[in-house]
């Protein structure tokens, strides 16, 4: 399946039901993970259970720690 | 604005100084960036600070945290306001000593156009971004992500990642991993949020 990443065209050559599959793809902890899936925030506690499809667009920003 | 205040700002363009002087920006943390940023924001005379931390100062956060030995046990929300009031009182600071949740970060901060986001722990900092862009539809985030060790400074670097969230920092130094936090790595990213924020509310950058 196609998928919008981060602004960019990304093949993820298998189907990714969701978007902690999706996360897992792209090797991002989910725990570390703010996600917004075509323009809608994607509450962290949902990610498994937020459909994805083909040609979505998806940003991803991962947080390391320290403050 | 009376004299004295006057003459605080008197290095500062008048048409600046009365923006920030009408801004309200919510900090998201009170330590290591949120102690600076909140600094560096009160000192431009931006008008309402809404700081949010549960901690107390410990002596672990001196090597990197604008606090004092006097201040070791008191919340860091009345200390920094403490420290704000004594070099500009014109500011008015509300300290909020709770813990930052996806939940409540969207009242807690409801009345500001900006949040600077200055937490610790990467899950922490994951929950309130996510938060906050939901709750509060119209609000800018100025995050960090990468202020550890002792790498180079010019790696940490600000860029608009979402229409309304920023990210300082080098991505990818983690504080989890052991290489520590400096205040001079430390301050560049803090320093590089606080102009973000003073640039978004004199309308340089959207």
């Amino acid at each position: 399946m196609k998928l919008q990443v981060n602004g960019q065209e990304r093949e993820c050559g298998q189907e990714l039901k969701n978007v902690g599959q999706v996360l897992d793809f792209f090797g991002v902890p989910w725990v570390r993970a703010a996600v917004e899936l075509n323009d809608d925030v994607v509450d962290p506690d949902m990610f498994d259970k937020t459909p994805v499809r083909d040609g979505d667009k998806i940003e991803i920003v991962s947080f390391v720690g320290g403050g | 604005m009376n004299d004295f205040e006057a003459r605080i700002f008197a290095r500062q363009p008048a048409v600046v100084t009365e923006i920030l002087k009408k801004s309200c920006v919510g900090i998201a943390g009170a330590g290591g960036l949120g102690s600076v940023i909140a600094e560096n924001l009160a000192r431009a005379g931006v008008g309402r600070l809404i700081i949010a931390d549960y901690d107390i100062v410990e002596h672990s956060n001196l090597n990197r945290q604008r606090y004092s030995l006097a201040q070791l046990g008191r919340p860091k929300v009345y200390a920094l306001a403490d420290n704000i009031m004594a070099f500009n009182p014109f500011v008015t600071v509300v300290p909020l000593q709770e813990r930052i949740t996806f939940e409540n970060c969207g009242s807690l901060f409801r009345e500001c156009a900006i949040i600077a986001e200055c937490l610790d722990s990467a899950t922490e900092k994951a929950h309130l971004v996510s938060g906050l862009l939901k709750k509060l539809p119209q609000a800018i985030i100025v995050a960090a992500s990468g202020i550890a060790g002792i790498g180079d400074g010019d790696a940490i670097t600000g860029r608009r990642v979402l229409d309304r969230l920023y990210v300082v920092g080098d991505l990818t130094s983690d504080a989890d991993d052991g290489s520590g936090l400096f205040a001079s790595r430390v301050g560049i990213a803090a320093a590089k949020q606080s102009h973000i924020v003073m640039r978004l509310l004199a309308g340089e950058i959207l």
